[in-house]
């Protein structure tokens, strides 16, 4: 195991080293100002920007055409804080006279007529901090003891709201930048109807919401952690705002808020585009803020107060959804944003107070800018038993502007070859991957390949390569998903399960029988947990950066009305009972790191329990709720080794243990008053009832079935894990039996997991895997017979010819313990558990079952073949049969309406199948669709789709009659982009017999007909 | 009394309006056919046309005192339809008549109104003009066709002339025109047998002028 670890550190380390990190071009342009700038307005109607240099005392007058600084205005001391007027005419500058000695004099206001350049001062008495305009015509100010309101045209000021006194003293010490002095700011909607804004004295904030309509003031104070800087954005409609990293709305709830952020000192700034669905933000992480720095596990972003320094990190934009501050996009920055931002009217020029006073980003010219990524974010590569030959995938790198982009992929090692390494965009790189250098790593190996580029202003999110190279003995079907998987469910009255991949903030729905994703339900920020309403009509779904619980109908799936916590309560647990349905929350108001809340599903509010029967409300936030499928327990474990459980009929909790000094992996409850976390089951008292089994690894999931259950563990992520049962009355495992790759393994970020769903149809069970998910049929551990083939006819018209590269059925018994299809490109040449040879030549597969697999035969055999099918149940006898250098067949897989196998011949006139009711004309021109046209001219290998330029042309040009009377053949090759599938294109003559059964022939040296209907 | 000459006098004019050796005309109508009933393993059905407009043009010829002759021209708005149940499917469609008749007068002119009856034959031309489709309901049954399809066609009616004025008469008429039914628009699917004699009834208003 230990040998396996450091051969996969290697790998990562020789493949991230190896892309050299070179200076990356950056987006944006920076404007110094020679000081530090506080504030920034934008009259689009003069063409400028004013910017307040607060150490200057100057309102710096910069042109939006050319980016210089045109004029200076000379103001009073320390601008702090400037708005303009709806109608453009004033800008009011808000003066920051905080000193110690105190001198109200200073404190004051500069009211400058733009159109005439007179000016007027006017006295605050307290410290003005923030100010803006609303659509009165007034200007809403914020000063150190409350709210003013401000007419320009009369001087009346009037006090609207006053508050604990804020702000702090100058003289401020050496490198503090304005915004960390003022600490305050507001902003208002487009309309100027709603402001919100945030003031701090260091360590209390006031949050502020003005209705400038209703003269209505909504302010609360708070103590965040991570505390938010005073940067404010407020969304078109007003019904929220962006503040520090922080998505709040009118009420202070917290609607998301950034994964991993960190209290910075003075380095963020952030914008809105509501049209767009978009924010634009500089927020400090504690980690780079790339996608691969997604804690995979559950976020570590929890309750650190205190105010460290922000790491050393290039500065960067994050491009969020709106919604749930998903990152679209990240660009490297000039420097580092410190203050207001401010979209266009048009949204295409985003102005910042950044280091050097401001920087400008063109980001309606993105596309214009250079940038490269993958199409895909994992790139698979599955050796197999039946395959020992280089395996080749392609990675396709673009810019996503369409433009050409340098870019560097990858490295050198052993095994591994990408080629070309380098190039311009767009390109398709080639990822071979040598099973043999891998053949002792029976699990998956993942390998990240990074991406960079000299002229690229993005951060290109790296690429997964996940080598798999498996035994005959190892079972299950391992399905790509790519991103932080984090928990699994299974529906326990429908057939399907749900996935959370939390890093794209959604759960997946996925069909138990296909396997096949048939919905991606988008949640809030860092989705953690998932539960059932008892009456397993709604999905919930915990989140450890939102004060909200999403909640969805099963039946619709569509997001229901959300479940509301107590500010500061993250609800990152949820599990039901009969009685209650309870959350395990991470807490941050002071009163515990976490707690339990209990939650009114009626009227969708969550309140805090005073106490957990005898005992207090203070968890671990890392603990998690497991819930009895009976309705009648809820299992509380935690990292710290403590267990509690709430009994459903009592309503409160019965039993709290510590008999564990640490407990991680898997956890789970059963109906019949049992319980495991990590390697114990407990009874219904939680006392340890056994211990099972470690030497297969270290426990990753469980899940009861009846008075028994399935449970995985994992030795190391690149070594096969163990699935076993076990047995109810002894508690010991059955059958242990290896499995594709690892189940994913508890982290310190998230010790407790669970990522075992038996399918309520018990037809497998799904297991959180390594490269995604791996698919187990139930009776994994049964005895398998050996597999037949029956029959091998090509996929088209069911009949025996077939032909290099053409699509075949393959009938028989035991071919595959599940039902698989695969969208994977190339086709995988083992799908399932099964593998597929022709001639010793790996057959490319679209489909297994147990009785049938589709898949394309290669393109270098034909004659006499021999096809032999490897399954878990062994090899099967051979199954000799002929293939043909040539045998068009015509698919009958059209469908009109509700009729089906309907032959694939398309008029050109209407685009639509040929049937009775829409017969062939003379002159028409048509399109067939077949398979088995035999080799084309380039070649390509089987597996991979047709590329459309050079169109690969059939070498056997097919003669095609109607009728007896030959079609002109325009085409006969592959279809551009299909597998296997062949187009010919063909033009009907004038003369030619009609009828309701007129017969056309596709020829080859073997022929196909089909009876077609042609009138005049 | 001089109000009671000139009636007279305009009657006598009329009169004498059906005595002119010419008569050019047109009018509208409606049509109708009857559904033919399909006959099939998978149920029962009915094809045919649905009812629809109607327009014509004739110039007859007053021959004998009783007999004349008229070529006439018709067009008619025929949708090709199929019915089973409470399920229809159609198809747009037109139809062109092109034929002679002779017309048997009941009297020779000296009445205002004269009764007639009409028999004759010519040509009648089908359209399927609808937008085809892989997938028609009813397909079952039978295949609506973009084609065109030339039948023989009898015409047999009768109707009334009235003397409007000198020279204009009005006419109304009810004709009923005689096809073999056209297959090759609505063909039957395999296993269903429709056909036989078409009948396209279609009741008109004309406007003539003789001289």
């Amino acid at each position: 195991m230990r040998h396996r670890l450091v051969f996969s550190i290697v790998i990562a380390a020789a493949l991230t080293s190896a892309v050299k990190p070179s200076v990356a071009a950056t987006f944006g342009t920076v404007v110094p100002i020679g000081g530090h700038a506080s504030d920034i307005a934008l009259d689009e109607s003069r063409g400028v920007l004013y910017i307040a240099n607060f150490t200057a005392n100057r309102i710096e007058v910069m042109s939006l055409s050319d980016r210089s600084i045109r004029t200076s205005m000379n103001v009073a001391a320390q601008p702090g804080a400037i708005s303009l007027s709806p109608d453009n005419q004033f800008l009011l500058v808000a003066h920051y006279g905080r000193f110690d000695p105190p001198d109200a004099t200073k404190n004051g206001l500069t009211l400058i007529n733009l159109n005439d350049g007179t000016r007027q001062t006017f006295s605050t008495g307290d410290t003005p901090l923030a100010v803006a305009f609303v659509a009165d015509g007034t200007a809403l100010i914020a000063t150190t003891n409350g709210l003013l309101l401000f007419d320009p045209v009369t001087g009346a000021i009037n006090v609207v709201a006053t508050f604990e006194a804020l702000a702090t003293t100058l003289p401020a010490k050496l490198g503090t930048f304005p915004s960390q002095v003022i600490l305050a700011t507001m902003a208002t909607t487009p309309d100027r109807k709603v402001v919100y804004g945030i003031a701090d004295d260091g360590s209390f904030q006031a949050f502020i919401r003005f209705d400038a309509v209703k003269r209505q003031v909504f302010a609360s104070g708070f103590v965040a952690a991570p505390k938010p800087l005073p940067r404010v954005s407020a969304s078109a409609d007003g019904a929220w705002a962006m503040v520090g990293m922080y998505k709040i709305d009118g009420g202070l709830h917290d609607l998301a808020q950034f994964p991993n952020a960190v209290t910075s000192l003075n380095v963020g700034g952030n914008a809105i585009d509501s049209n767009a669905g978009i924010i634009y933000a500089q927020i400090v992480t504690a980690a780079p803020p790339s996608s691969s720095s997604t804690t995979s596990q559950g976020s570590s972003s929890t309750t650190s107060t205190s105010t460290p320094a922000a790491p050393a990190a290039p500065p960067v934009l994050s491009i969020m959804d709106a919604d749930n501050l998903t990152v679209r996009e990240t660009l490297n920055l000039p420097e580092n944003m410190t203050g207001r931002a401010v979209l266009s009217t048009a949204a295409d020029v985003l102005y910042a107070v950044s280091d050097s006073g401001v920087t400008v980003m063109p980001v309606g010219r993105l596309k214009q800018f250079h940038r490269v990524a993958a199409t895909q974010s994992d790139v698979v590569v599955s050796g197999n038993f039946c395959n020992r030959n280089v395996i080749t995938q392609n990675l396709t790198i673009t810019d996503p502007g369409g433009g050409n982009t340098d870019f560097v992929v990858g490295g050198n090692i052993p095994g591994v070859t990408i080629s070309p390494a380098s190039g311009i965009t767009p390109a398709t790189v080639q990822v071979r991957v040598d099973p043999n250098v891998f053949q002792n790593q029976n699990g998956t190996i993942v390998v990240r390949l990074n991406i960079a580029s000299a002229s690229a202003v993005n951060v290109p999110p790296p690429v997964r390569l996940l080598i798999n190279n498996r035994n005959p003995d190892q079972r299950g079907t391992a399905v790509n998903l790519p991103g932080a998987i984090t928990d699994i469910l299974a529906d326990p009255v429908r057939n399907r399960f749900y996935v959370v991949q939390q890093d794209r903030n959604q759960v997946l729905v996925f069909d138990g029988a296909t396997y096949s994703q048939i919905a991606a339900l988008r949640t809030s920020t860092t989705p953690t947990q998932m539960a059932m309403t008892f009456d397993r009509q709604y999905l919930i779904v915990g989140h450890d950066n939102s004060q909200f619980a999403y909640v969805y109908n099963l039946d619709t799936l569509q997001p229901d009305t959300p479940i509301t916590f107590p500010g500061g309560h993250y609800p990152r647990q949820i599990a039901e009972s009969g009685k209650s349905i309870l959350a395990l929350v991470r807490d941050v108001t002071g009163d515990g790191p976490g707690a339990i809340d209990r939650i009114d599903f009626a009227s969708r509010r969550a309140t805090k329990l005073p106490s957990l029967g005898i005992y207090t409300n203070s968890v671990n936030p890392a603990g998690v709720l497991a819930a009895a499928p009976n309705g009648g327990s809820i299992l509380v474990a935690m990292p710290d080794g403590n267990v509690l459980l709430y009994d459903a009929n009592a309503d409160t909790f019965t039993v709290s243990r510590k008999d564990f000094t640490e407990l991680k992996g898997a956890y789970a409850a059963s109906s019949y008053n049992s319980y495991v976390v990590g390697n114990v089951l407990l009874n219904s008292s939680l006392v340890t009832q056994a211990t099972l089994e470690t030497s297969s690894g270290a426990a990753s999931g469980f899940a009861f079935v009846d008075q028994g259950g399935f449970r995985t563990t994992v030795s190391a992520l690149s070594s096969p894990g163990v699935i076993q049962r076990v047995d109810p009355a002894t508690s010991l495992g059955i059958k242990p039996t290896r499995m594709v790759e690892a189940p994913l393994a508890p982290t310190l970020a998230q010790p407790l997991i669970r990522t075992l769903a038996p399918l309520n149809n018990r037809s497998a069970v799904i297991a959180l895997t390594v490269s995604g998910f791996t698919v187990l049929p139930w009776t994994y551990d049964a005895a398998v017979a050996p597999p037949k083939i029956s029959s091998v006819v090509n996929a088209a018209d069911g009949t025996k010819p077939v032909a290099p590269g053409g699509l075949i059925s393959v009938y028989g018994q035991q071919m595959s313990p599940v039902n698989m299809a695969t969208k994977e490109i190339p086709l995988p040449t083992a799908l399932g558990e099964s593998c597929l040879t022709v001639n010793g030549v790996p057959v490319p597969m679209l489909f297994v079952s147990s009785q049938q697999i589709n898949g394309q035969l290669p393109f270098n055999v034909d004659g006499n073949a021999t096809m032999t099918l490897h399954t878990p149940g062994g090899v099967s006898d051979n199954y000799n049969f002929s293939i043909f250098t040539a045998a068009p067949s015509i698919f009958r897989s059209g469908t009109a309406g509700p009729v089906t196998g309907l032959a694939t011949v398309v008029r050109a006139d209407n685009n639509e199948l040929v049937t009775p009711t829409n017969p062939i004309h003379p002159n028409d021109s048509v399109v067939i669709y077949a398979t088995g046209l035999g080799r084309t001219q380039p070649a390509i290998d089987a597996g991979l789709p047709a590329p459309s330029d050079p169109l690969p042309v059939a070498i056997i040009v097919p003669s095609v009659t109607l009728g007896g009377v030959p079609l002109t053949v325009t085409y006969a090759g592959l279809v551009p982009g299909e597998v296997g599938v062949y187009q010919i294109n063909a033009t009907v003559p004038f003369k030619v017999p009609q009828g309701l059964s007129i017969p056309l022939v596709v020829d080859q040296g073997v022929s196909t007909t089909l009876m077609l209907r042609v009138v005049n | 009394m001089r109000a009671i000459q000139l009636s007279m006098l305009l009657s006598a004019a009329a009169l004498s309006g059906f005595a002119q050796q010419w008569e050019v005309g047109g009018g509208a109508g409606a049509g109708f056919v009857p559904g033919v009933s399909v006959a099939s393993a998978l149920g029962s059905a009915t094809t045919g046309f649905k009812p629809g407009a109607s327009f014509g043009a004739f110039v007859g010829n007053n021959l004998y005192p009783h007999v004349s002759g008229e070529l006439h021209y018709g067009f008619m708005q025929s949708n090709l339809r199929i019915q089973s149940g409470g399920t229809e499917a159609a198809f747009s469609g037109v139809a062109h008549v092109v034929h002679y008749d002779v017309l048997i007068h009941t009297n020779r002119g000296d009445s205002r109104t004269q009764y007639f009856a009409a028999v004759g034959g010519g040509l009648k031309v089908f359209r399927g003009t609808g937008k085809e489709a892989a997938y028609q309901p009813l397909s079952q049954y039978a295949y609506f066709t973009k084609t065109q399809v030339l039948k023989p066609m009898v015409s047999i009616g009768a109707g009334v002339k009235y003397a409007l004025t000198r020279r204009v008469v009005l006419r109304t008429e009810f004709r009923d025109y005689l096809t073999i039914f056209p297959k090759d628009l609505i063909t039957p699917a395999p296993g269903a047998k429709f056909g036989g004699l078409l009948h396209n009834f279609v009741p008109m208003v004309s406007i003539a002028y003789e001289y």
